[in-house]
């Protein structure tokens, strides 16, 4: 069993983001990420805040960017996903797996 | 370019609350995203979220600050119930209440302070722009915060 909490839903949805992502994940494109595949809107804050989490536990890293004009001379912050958190996810999608395996009620065929 | 500006008490609330500082490439995703045809409504909830999760961050970060805030308060009660329970004379309750809560009041301020120190410090910034942020920002606001205490109590 891996050491350390698991990762919470919203965490889990921001590390899936940076992984598809890859080099030159942002705020922007990982809020929008998580959008276009939950239908929701989604607070740019809440995802700053997760990834804060993250990088405390050493899942993610980030650096910053330089600043552009369009943003009003501020910069980017740039994530990434580091092997831990690699670890973290599937061993988080592994526990998920298992847990969803035969729940016939969830499975379509029990309603 | 979209030159479209958010709107203006928005970014005011998150300037004011100092997302700016700690948090400036969150502000830079707004403006970013909300020059590509975002509406008002979006950026302020947005702004919203970025203040509620800003200070959740400082809170986590500085947990000893938190629980001063707490001791400040709970001290704060215990002179209230006292001065309730001993049937203080009502001139001398207003003494007590009025430094009592200005003690409590400069307990923020400095815990606040010291937050804010601790996010520029970070950031890799100056003591000089240290002591100036302490000037811009937080004397306006305790003398605010002192008005408003006088006339509560």
């Amino acid at each position: 069993m891996a050491r350390g909490g698991y990762l919470g839903e919203f965490e889990l949805m921001v590390v899936l983001a940076l992984i598809r992502l890859g080099e030159d994940a942002y705020g922007v494109p990982i809020s929008r990420e998580i959008e276009k595949r939950s239908g929701r809107e989604v607070a740019i804050g809440s995802v700053y805040a997760a990834l804060e989490r993250l990088e405390e536990k050493g899942l993610v890293t980030s650096r910053l960017g330089e600043p552009t004009a369009e943003r009003g001379g501020r910069a980017k912050r740039y994530f990434r996903i580091t092997d831990s958190g690699l670890n973290e996810a599937r061993q988080t999608q592994r526990t998920l797996v298992s847990l969803w395996k035969g729940l016939l009620e969830l499975s379509g065929s029990g309603l | 370019m979209n030159r479209r500006q958010p709107p203006r008490v928005a970014v005011w609330i998150l300037d004011f609350f100092r997302v700016s500082v700690g948090n400036e490439p969150l502000v830079g995703d707004l403006l970013e995203e909300f020059r590509t045809g975002r509406t008002a409504g979006w950026y302020w909830r947005q702004a919203f979220m970025a203040v509620v999760a800003t200070f959740g961050q400082r809170f986590r970060a500085h947990r000893q600050y938190l629980l001063a805030i707490l001791v400040g308060w709970l001290a704060e009660s215990s002179v209230v119930a006292a001065l309730w329970i001993f049937q203080i004379p009502l001139g001398l309750r207003g003494l007590v209440l009025g430094v009592s809560g200005l003690a409590a009041i400069w307990v923020v301020l400095y815990v606040e302070y010291r937050v804010r120190l601790q996010l520029w410090n970070n950031n890799d910034s100056s003591e000089e722009e240290s002591d100036e942020l302490w000037e811009r920002v937080l004397s306006p606001r305790l003398v605010i915060l002192w008005c408003f205490g006088y006339f509560v109590l």
